[in-house]
This record gives structure tokens, sequence and C-alpha cells, in this order.
């Protein structure tokens, strides 16, 4: 049953709360705004650890660009650690390489990076006709099919793009990019035009792999870019996009602390904002009107660091705060246990079962 | 931090008479305060007491917990008690920490440009104070210093103080945010008031391997800024950037060379707005001319104007330094002058008999007449 053809919101949370749902009709219906049973709990960006790598003999780099082990690797977010969500892109770095930026893949304990940026001048971008061919676009795109096929019906599938703003620091540099920001305005705003076909093509491609959601990771952090900046030159696009993407569920990701800039997110369309720790729950709320919060769980301090009552007391406290998506905030540190994570679904399921006990 | 400890502990003493044990502890579960005297650990681990407990966000990955146990056990009273303090304790960390942000960012600017012999200038603390506040201590960095000047009210050719002064303060703390606001500053840039008259930028840039770019940018960031406060017109403005550093420890050396950017820009371009360093390339090259060369060169040439000039060595002076200014055209000289051809080409000799210096015949004889001029202006400014 579709519940979302249930034309009053009461009835159609009343019912919800009574439904057995499996953890990606959970995940999808709070991205609608509905309440549920049990709050689920999902990773908007990677939950890779070495511990998962070693117990399905899947490592970085080589399972950044290897269908199978991508998605043998992604997959214990739900097998091994009980997630309601697979994503099964560990980087930011897919589209780049198959861009052509020279890649470092990195090792089992670091992630990649951008070696070179090949592009100079606005006009350098072409679009490769064969980019969903590439291999690591492709990679990508069967390992979100192969998890489709297996999980699929209980587990939502993430996939994930860069926006054209983190886009251009591969393709341009960071450095480069932010000057031309200041000096050649003009610019920012054909790179940015041109970039934004990629996101829109290959998030279009994963949703026809499988993916039931998409994280757009877009680095307009605080410490880079000015919320005057955002306004003019992403947020336009971040529109355009989110009108593009249609009907499927974007969550946007920025690192850092935006509750500068918070309320222009909630103005593109996206229907939720993977928030960092930095950030006060009960403000990004405020400011986040309608699009979903989800995230907020330190990963340095409190998954890497802190205990099992420490996780189980900020899952309750976030979710107390009014966060109905549980997440990690950001891609997590290899080397985290898998105990906190799984902690973490434990904390949300028990607080879920507090509530109905009351 | 220490304020709002204290204000915890007051917190919790007006809480006394509250039929509850409550407890705050730090990130390392240090007793920060608690409502009870006397026996603490055994109100908490009686098993019989329901105990709730919750963190808190003190400052960003600075977690704190608060416990309650309700007299009368009663869960209710002890969720209602807990959520009420986390509400009043998260609301007091974001008031101090906003009414903190902007003198720390002054006591930030005020440790990197005071002296490097000021015993307050210990760069470990410094850098680590820095690091601390999230600002990537590897960017490169310079001083935008802005000198403001507020604008006077003057109707009938009089002075009417219509209270101004008393909301300047005021006036400078929104220029501050204004400038917060500014589509070039980020996160990473400091900015703060500094002295009675000045704001300083501290402004970031990422590495990039051609330099001339990040001052070109620095120009664009200090048109942008100045055009904003423009149109407020509260303050009459000046501004001017210092030169890039690599090290924190190089920060005031950037902001001196804005200071004086703005105190040659005052005495010689005879307005306000950005001070750019090549507007004044010939002011501060000369301003930075090693002691040698002003006593064994400059002092004497002036000394021989002064003795033997019988119009005047400042008028002299000027004359032979608007032809050297006008390619050394007598003509043009005198058209703007409104002199006689014959008595700009006069003064030239006198001028050359003099000093000994043939700036039309000899470049570098018309290159320390510039300097001379120069000289000569920052002498009477009182900037030598």
């Amino acid at each position: 049953m579709d519940y979302r053809t249930i034309t009053s919101e009461a009835e159609r949370n009343s019912m919800m709360r009574k439904a057995n749902l499996t953890g990606k009709e959970r995940v999808l219906a709070v991205l609608s705004g509905l309440e549920v049973d049990s709050l689920p709990v999902l990773n908007p960006t990677s939950l890779i650890t070495f511990e998962n790598m070693q117990r399905t003999g899947c490592h970085f780099p080589q399972a950044h660009l290897d269908a199978d082990k991508i998605a043998a690797l992604a997959a214990t977010g739900y097998t091994v650690l009980g997630f309601d969500s697979i994503m099964p892109y560990f980087s930011l770095h897919l589209e780049a390489a198959a861009l052509g930026c020279n890649i470092d893949w990195g090792n089992p304990d670091r992630l990649p990076a951008v070696l070179e940026y090949p592009l100079k001048e606005a006009g350098d971008f072409k679009m490769p006709a064969n980019f969903l061919d590439r291999r690591p676009v492709k990679a990508l795109l069967t390992a979100i099919r192969s998890v489709k096929q297996k999980y699929g019906a209980r587990v939502a599938i993430i996939g994930k793009v860069v926006g054209p703003w983190t886009l251009a620091y591969h393709l341009y540099g960071a450095a480069h990019f932010l000057m031309d920001v200041i000096l050649e305005p003009a610019k920012v705003q054909k790179i940015l035009h041109d970039l934004k076909q990629v996101p829109v093509m290959f998030a279009a491609a994963q949703i026809e792999a499988g993916a039931d959601i998409i994280t757009w990771c877009d680095h307009a952090i605080d410490h880079l870019v000015s919320r005057q900046t955002y306004q003019d030159y992403l947020l336009p696009i971040h529109k355009e996009c989110a009108v593009q993407l249609g009907k499927t569920p974007v969550i946007l990701h920025v690192c850092g602390n935006v509750l500068d800039r918070l309320d222009l997110f909630a103005q593109t369309g996206f229907a939720a904002f993977h928030l960092d720790s930095r950030n006060s729950i009960p403000e990004a709320l405020k400011l986040a009107g309608k699009m979903q919060v989800t995230g907020n769980l330190n990963n340095p301090r409190l998954l890497l660091n802190g205990s099992a009552e420490d996780v189980r007391a900020a899952v309750h406290s976030v979710i107390r705060d009014g966060i109905q998506l549980i997440s990690p905030e950001c891609g997590l540190p290899i080397r985290m246990t898998n105990a906190n994570l799984i902690e973490i679904v434990k904390a949300a399921r028990m607080y879920t079962n507090a509530r109905e006990a009351l | 931090m220490g304020e709002y400890i204290d204000f915890c502990r007051r917190l919790l003493e007006s809480l006394q008479e509250v039929a509850a044990y409550i407890q705050i502890t730090d990130e390392n579960d240090k007793l920060i305060a608690r409502t009870w005297d006397g026996q603490p650990d055994k109100v908490l681990a009686d098993t019989s007491k329901s105990i709730l407990q919750e963190p808190f966000m003190v400052l960003p990955g600075v977690v704190w917990h608060i416990a309650v146990a309700a007299h009368d056990n009663s869960s209710d009273h002890s969720t209602i008690l807990l959520q009420s303090i986390k509400a009043a304790l998260q609301a007091a960390a974001q008031y101090i920490s906003l009414a903190g942000a902007r003198s720390r960012e002054e006591l930030m600017v005020k440790e990197l440009l005071s002296p490097a012999g000021d015993s307050r200038h210990d760069n470990t603390i410094l850098i680590s104070n820095l690091k601390q506040s999230g600002l990537d201590v590897t960017q490169s960095r310079a001083v935008i210093l802005l000198d403001l000047e507020e604008e006077v009210n003057r109707y009938f050719n009089i002075h009417l103080d219509l209270g101004y002064d008393a909301s300047s303060e005021k006036a400078k703390a929104e220029t501050i945010q204004m400038i917060k606001a500014n589509r070039h500053i980020t996160k990473q840039d400091i900015v703060a008031s500094y002295g009675a008259n000045q704001i300083v930028i501290i402004k970031a840039f990422m590495e990039i391997t051609e330099q001339g770019r990040i001052y070109r940018a620095l120009d664009r960031v200090c048109e942008t800024i100045l055009n904003e406060m423009e149109t407020s017109k509260i303050f009459a403005v000046r501004l001017a950037y210092g030169s890039l550093c690599d090290d924190f420890a190089d920060i005031r050396q950037s902001y001196q060379e804005a200071k004086l950017l703005i105190q040659l820009g005052m005495t010689f371009l005879g307005r306000n707005g950005l001070y750019k360093y090549e507007d004044l390339l010939a002011e501060y090259i000369t301003y930075n001319l090693p002691d040698r060369m002003l006593v064994k060169t400059l002092r004497p040439l002036a000394d021989k104007l002064k003795q033997k000039g019988d119009t005047g060595d400042e008028e002299l002076l000027y004359i032979v330094e608007t032809y050297i200014n006008d390619n050394f055209n007598l003509t043009e000289t005198s058209r703007k002058l409104y002199l006689h051809r014959n008595t700009v080409a006069g003064k030239v000799e006198k001028y050359k008999k003099i000093t000994g210096l043939d700036p039309g015949e000899r470049y570098l004889d018309a290159l320390l007449t510039k300097i001379l001029a120069i000289y000569m202006r920052l002498c009477a400014a009182g900037m030598k």
C-alpha cells in the first residue's frame, strides 16, 4: 500500500506508526515527512571500517573501483552493522577520476586524493560522451544494481554524487577556484553551469540502477565560502538540480558549521540535510523548516573514542532534540570499530521500544 | 569556560530547594556542580533512585552531562526538570559563546599585533589558541586595515553634537558585522576592532603559485568592503593592506605596512578610500630609505634649498617636481602652474645652481629630486 495516497496527514501518520515497516520504508517515510513506528538509522556518507574490510576481504583502494568489492563492502552497513541503508560510494573522487583527474587512490587506511588538477580555463571542460561507461562510474552503477537486487526490498539504497562546487575543487584546484570566485565571477558561473550536468546525469543513472535516495555533496563550507557566495552562485544551481532529480529524495551534505546558511539550504528543494556535530540541532531544525535533518553524531570524539554508554546517550539526545533520521555526522574514520556503530542502531531501537512501552 | 562554569554553579545553587538531586559533570566526568552537600556518591549509587542522565553540548565537540534524580522517584518530574535545565544550559552556552566571540577575536588581534618583545607574545600558545578557534594556521594571510573617521554633522557652519558619539561603538560593531557578512569574508578570516578607530581584517588565502592573483584579490576584497561602507555613510573610511605572510608571527609586519600606507595616503593622496601600494610607490620607497641616504644626501640638499631659496624651498622644489612629472615639458608645466614659460625655465636653472642636480639632463638627478620633494613633504607632515 502506498501510504502517500492517503490524504489526511494524521491518518497517514497513525497508519505508519502502527505498520510493521521495513528499514527502507522507514527511511523513505521519514524523508517524506511522515512519522514511523521505529526511527531509522542510515548513512548518507561512507560507513566503511577497516574491521569490515577484514571481514569481507575487500580493501581500499581496490574497493573504490571493483564493482563486486564495492557491493560486498557496502553491504556490511546492513548485514553487519544493521543500518537501514546501504551506501556504496566511499570517497568523493569517482566523477573526478572519470573526468580525467590523476588520483592517488590511497590504501586501506587512507582515502583517495587528487594529485593534479587537469583544467584551468572555463571552456576547458567537455562532458565526455561515454561518462557513464568510464570505469569508476560504471563500477559504482554495477555495485548499486547488485546491492539493490540482494537487499533493495529491505533497506534504502543510497547513491551519492559530488556537486559542481566540489567537482570544481577537484578539476580546477580549490585554491585556484576560490580565487576565481573573487577575481573572475563570470568564469565561476560558466564552470558551475558546465559542471552541474555531471551530478545530475550521474544521479539519474544511479536512480535508474536502483538508488532510492541520493546524497549530494557540495562543500560550500563556511571556512572557504561565505553565505553570500553560496546564495549567489550555488543556490540557483541546487534549486535547478533538485527539480531535475524529480521525486527521488536528495540529502545535501555540507561539512562544518552551517547555521549561517542552513535557511538557504532549506530553499533548495532537497529533501534532507546531513548535519555535522558542530551544529546545534534545535537551531538547525528551526532553520531547516520542512527539510529533514539527519546526522550530528560526532565521529572522532563519540564514535571513535566514546563508550557504548556515550553512544547510547548521544543517540537518545539527538532524538529528543528532534532528529528523526539517525546517522553519523560524516564519512567515518576507517579505524573506527564496528561496536559503536552497532550501538547506534541498538540505541535507536531501544528508544523506540521505550517510547512504545510508555 | 570559567564564565560558563560559574553559570552552572549559580544555576544549581538556585535549585537547591527543588526536590531533586541534580548534578553536572564535564567531558571527563569531573564534577562541575551539584545541588546537595555530603555523601555525594551515596546518592548516585543508590539503586532505588531512578536517575536520568543526558548529554548536552557546551561547545562544538565538547559534551557534558546532567544527571537528575527526583526525591519522589517520579520519572516525569525528573524528565521535566532535566529538559528544563538542559534548555537553560544550552541557551547560556550559546549566549556566552556569542558574547565571547567578539572579544575573543579582539583579543586574538591584540595578541597578533603586539610587538615581538611584548611579554604577552608567546607564539606557541598563540598558535594553539588560533588552532582551537578553528583557524588553519598553514594558510597565508594579509592584514587589511580600516581607519575610520566618523562623518561629522555640520549645519550652518557650526558643529552640532547630535549624540552620534554615544552610538559610535554600536556603529562600529555593526560595521564589523557588515564586513563579516561580506561575500569574500569566510570563517578563516579574523575581523575585529583594534584601538579606538581601526578595524583589522586578517584575510586568509589558500596557497597558489601566482601570488600576484592574491594581491589582485585583496584589491577586489577591499573594493567590495569600501563600496558597502560608503553606502552606510556612518564612517569616512581609509583602507590599505599589507604584505601576505605565511607565518602568524609576521602578521604585525603586514599590519605595520598597511598602517604606513594609510598615513602616506592621508598625506599625499588627499582623499579617503583604498590606498594601494602602487599609488604610493615613490612615497613608500622614500619613507623606507635607509638613514645613511637621509643624512648623506637628502638632508644636505634640503638644507641648501632652505639657505638659498629666496622664494621658499617648497615652492621652488614644487615647480621642479611638476616639471619632472610633466615629462620635462616647460610649456605644460607653465600652463599647469599659471607661470610664464621663461619663469619655469628660470626656476629650473636656479634649482640646478643651488643643488647641483640637473633633472632635465640626468635620470638619477630627476629621481633624486622627486625623492627630495617627497622627503620634504614627509618632514612637513611630521613623518620624518
